[in-house]
């Protein structure tokens, strides 16, 4: 398995650890080296869109991102795992579904399945697991998927959305979510920055709200939030290692630390001691509106990278 | 404020109506359909037998042989499919998409 500074040294320069965020676990968290590739909502903005903001250097820069891993694949075969963590296709705005989504990125989608990606579903190519639905074809895409070491479960990788508020598919909020994504997807007809526009200004009370913790300072004194989903994916880390879930595994194979997620467009990385036991959380950030994150595990060494 | 609030319940109904909309399959869009599969080398016989006669038949290309000819339908439906192939450019492995398969269908 490479190390995360073997991974660098190969990239030669062209990755660079974003901002601080690397750590070192208290565990081994894979017996691979994975990589996790985070939104990239192709086709969200039309035929040109070019990871949205039309700069074709974008879709450029990406491939040779691919070209450096379908190397290392080839070397290093099986240590190396790539994780895609949902909404690579923008379902909910792209014209004819992902079948124009190919056309307009074949190399993308072709080099990606080369190297044997793994596929987690995110709210945005969710139709991708329901257009099939009573055959079970599922196009290869996955709810959420497992890492191991050391013979248990010890990251889970999923897209983000399940704990988001306007955007879980299960919920009639995130129904709402969705049909007010598609006003604005129409509004953007009149003006077509409406969506940066609304989204800065919610992300702006959102942060303030989160910042402050205004809504909820008695369960939560220390004022502050890390992380929005924090709350949310230790819990669900904890349901795991108790056996308070309705996945298959026993708590006798489960022992997670690591949740890792994209959906915000903000990559972080932080750990939180809860209950004995440290928990992380990886937000691998974007590849949309100017993002170029991944996140990498390799071991108990884990970081994002830009 | 009415105004506003009739506007965006029509709004939303309107892109409810897109949300039920199920997005089309090939098998939904051929049972329309009379379609014949292109082959090289197949025969012209089973190609007019299905589609009926040609609308137009143009006169032969100049040369000697008059037994190289073309013959148009219009208004006709062609279905094209599509796969990926990888290739080789500067070194670099891409994909492009090619056409493996071509029917030209007219409607039952």
């Amino acid at each position: 398995m490479l190390t995360l500074d073997d991974f660098m040294r190969k990239a030669e320069g062209k990755l660079k650890v974003y901002k601080t965020f690397r750590l070192q676990a208290d565990k081994e968290i894979t017996e691979k080296l994975t990589i996790c590739i985070p939104d990239m909502h192709l086709l969200e903005r039309g035929p040109n869109d070019d990871f949205l903001d039309g700069k074709p250097e974008y879709e450029e820069r990406f491939l040779g991102l691919l070209d450096f891993l379908l190397n290392l694949r080839q070397e290093g075969g099986d240590g190396l795992e790539i994780i895609q963590l949902g909404d690579m296709f923008d379902l909910w705005q792209a014209k004819w579904n992902t079948n124009m989504i190919v056309s307009a990125y074949p190399s993308i989608i072709g080099l990606l399945d080369k190297m044997k990606t793994i596929y987690v579903v995110g709210n945005h190519d969710i139709d991708l697991v329901q257009w099939y639905k009573d055959k079970g074809e599922t196009f290869g895409r996955r709810w959420r998927y497992y890492s191991k070491a050391e013979g248990k479960l010890r990251a889970i990788y999923e897209h983000g959305f399940q704990a988001d508020f306007a955007n879980n598919q299960d919920s009639l909020s995130g129904a709402i979510g969705r049909e007010v994504t598609r006003i604005v997807g129409m509004m953007e007809y009149i003006y077509p920055d409406i969506d940066v526009i609304l989204g800065s200004t919610w992300d702006s009370v959102v942060r303030a709200f989160s910042k402050y913790n205004v809504f909820t300072p008695v369960r939560d004194p220390q004022g502050f939030n890390l992380h929005e989903y924090l709350k949310f994916y230790i819990g669900l880390l904890e349901r795991y290692n108790s056996g308070d879930t309705l996945d298959h595994f026993g708590p006798e194979e489960v022992d997670l630390s690591l949740a890792v997620i994209g959906h915000t467009y903000t990559a972080r990385l932080m750990k939180m001691p809860k209950n004995g036991k440290v928990y992380y959380l990886m937000d691998c950030g974007s590849w949309v509106n100017g993002g170029h994150e991944i996140g990498a595990i390799s071991g108990r060494d884990m970081a994002i990278f830009h | 404020m009415r105004r506003l609030t009739i506007l965006f319940v029509i709004v939303m109904a309107l892109s409810s109506c897109t949300t039920l909309q199920q997005p089309t399959t090939l098998g939904q869009v051929k049972s329309t359909l009379n379609c014949i599969q292109y082959k090289e080398g197949m025969s012209w016989n089973q190609v007019s037998q299905a589609m009926g006669p040609p609308d137009i038949a143009p006169i032969p290309e100049p040369g000697p042989d008059l037994s190289k000819n073309t013959r148009v339908y219009k208004d006709k439906i062609v279905i094209f499919y599509i796969e990926m192939k990888e290739v080789i450019e500067e070194g670099k492995i891409r994909f492009h998409e090619v056409v493996t398969n071509i029917e030209v269908c007219k409607k039952k």
